[in-house]
């Protein structure tokens, strides 16, 4: 009779076989883990819209059913995808579980990149005192991420103050930490008044101005923005003329036409496929553009209107 | 009779957040993650209400609009989304949804747009 299970069977057999029950092990406690978020955050969603005010023992209910972690997660998710006045009870809810000080221990202990993800996720949970003084030590960070997330989490506690913390950031922000910066703003209501923004000397806050005008067509910014095109720095300059193309502001000023003649070729055919965009004429571009540019013009305005009746 | 109201998403977690806002709401809730799963409930019982975050469903013409509007069903679609762009939002439009609703949400708002939704006769 043959031997099936012999030695070396089983040792060849041996990989395959852990390799196949990890993975089903790893995907288990992936579905546990997801299915355990999600009844929490019918829990939290729960108590977030009962008729009454959730009492202390309801809330701390939780915390006997659902580990930190969890509640941790079920939060952010929450904070994520609602605002509003409701917020105000999730902030209780974060306060009575004590999850605030469960995300300052962790971040005690975090080092890098796993620190920076969880000071993003203290910039989503706004409105907790505890955290507040911890995103101050923060602010004085020499690492880029982790200073640009502790203001974060600043502006989300204390928005009037947002203006202020920008304006001591010492590194230049990019497009898209303008736009999470200002969304923590809006998301908390805070009246944005552009021309300050606009005329001040501190570059962040000028890229600030500039994106809110364009983010909410504010026309009546136009002069300010003819002023920024041309400005010492480049990428204010760029965006000021982009913001200003986006308004369908006037672009033959000698000011305008100057900084386009500069442009280098990969932003200067940036610059003409946003203007297509933004409907301007190809009379209305036609003394910024050389005679290839302007055929090309044609064209796009071509393919474009055949996109828009093909739709 | 109830009205019938299929929240479609692939996030459990989405799934599980819209359900509680609309609480209030007297509906039998049918979650479905799958696009599959949204047709077959559209095509097997006439809902009033279809939620959705999966603007890409909408995106390749309107074969998934006929699959959800299919045997005389008219259900509402409302599309949950990130995506603001006006591309995005005038591509839905004109695919037949009835609302475009933005993420964040406010929980009042979101009520009160899928309450005062009639039934679909």
């Amino acid at each position: 009779m043959i031997t099936i299970w012999n030695e070396e069977w089983i040792v060849a057999l041996l990989p395959p076989i852990l390799f196949v029950a990890s993975q089903a092990a790893h995907s288990l406690n992936n579905r546990y883990r997801t299915y355990s978020t999600t009844r929490c955050i019918a829990q939290i969603t729960a108590l977030l819209t009962s008729h009454e005010e959730p009492q202390d023992e309801a809330i701390r209910g939780l915390r006997l059913r659902f580990s930190s972690n969890t509640i941790l997660k079920a939060s952010i998710f929450i904070a994520e995808h609602i605002y509003g006045n409701t917020l105000y009870r999730l902030t209780a809810i974060i306060e009575v579980c004590e999850i605030d000080r469960y995300l300052l221990r962790s971040l005690q202990r975090a080092q890098g990149g796993e620190r920076t993800a969880l000071l993003s996720k203290l910039s989503s949970l706004s409105n907790l005192s505890t955290i507040v003084g911890f995103a101050e030590e923060g602010i004085n960070e020499a690492r880029r991420n982790e200073h640009l997330y502790s203001t974060a989490t600043l502006i989300a506690s204390h928005p009037e103050r947002a203006i202020r913390y920008i304006a001591k950031l010492k590194t230049p922000l990019s497009l898209y930490e303008v736009a999470l910066l200002t969304q923590l703003m809006r998301r908390a209501g805070t009246p944005i008044a552009y021309t300050p923004l606009l005329i001040s000397k501190n570059r962040n806050l000028q890229y600030i101005g500039i994106y809110i005008c364009e983010q909410f067509a504010i026309i009546d910014a136009e002069g300010y923005l003819q002023q920024l095109v041309g400005s010492k720095d480049d990428d204010i300059s760029y965006a000021a003329l982009h913001a200003l193309c986006s308004l369908h502001g006037d672009l033959t000023t000698i000011g305008t036409t100057s900084y386009i003649a500069q442009l280098s070729p990969p932003l200067r055919a940036t610059f003409i496929r946003h203007a297509i965009q933004s409907c301007y004429s190809l009379n209305s571009c036609a003394h910024l553009l050389n005679s290839n540019e302007r055929r090309n013009f044609s064209l796009r305005i071509e393919s474009y209107k055949c996109r828009i009746i093909c739709n | 009779m109830m009205r019938k109201i299929v929240i479609h998403s692939a996030s459990a977690e989405l799934r599980a957040l819209i359900r509680g806002l609309l609480s209030d709401i007297e509906a039998l809730f049918i979650p479905s993650s799958t696009r599959e799963e949204l047709f077959r409930i559209c095509r097997t019982s006439k809902c009033d209400l279809v939620l959705t975050d999966d603007v890409r469903m909408f995106m390749n013409g309107s074969d998934a609009m006929a699959l959800i509007r299919q045997g005389g069903s008219m259900p509402q679609i409302f599309v949950l989304s990130y995506d603001l762009s006006e591309d995005t939002v005038s591509a839905l439009l004109e695919a037949g949804i009835n609302q475009f609703i933005t993420l964040p949400v406010a929980p009042e708002r979101l009520l009160e747009k899928v309450a005062s939704r009639p039934r679909t006769v």
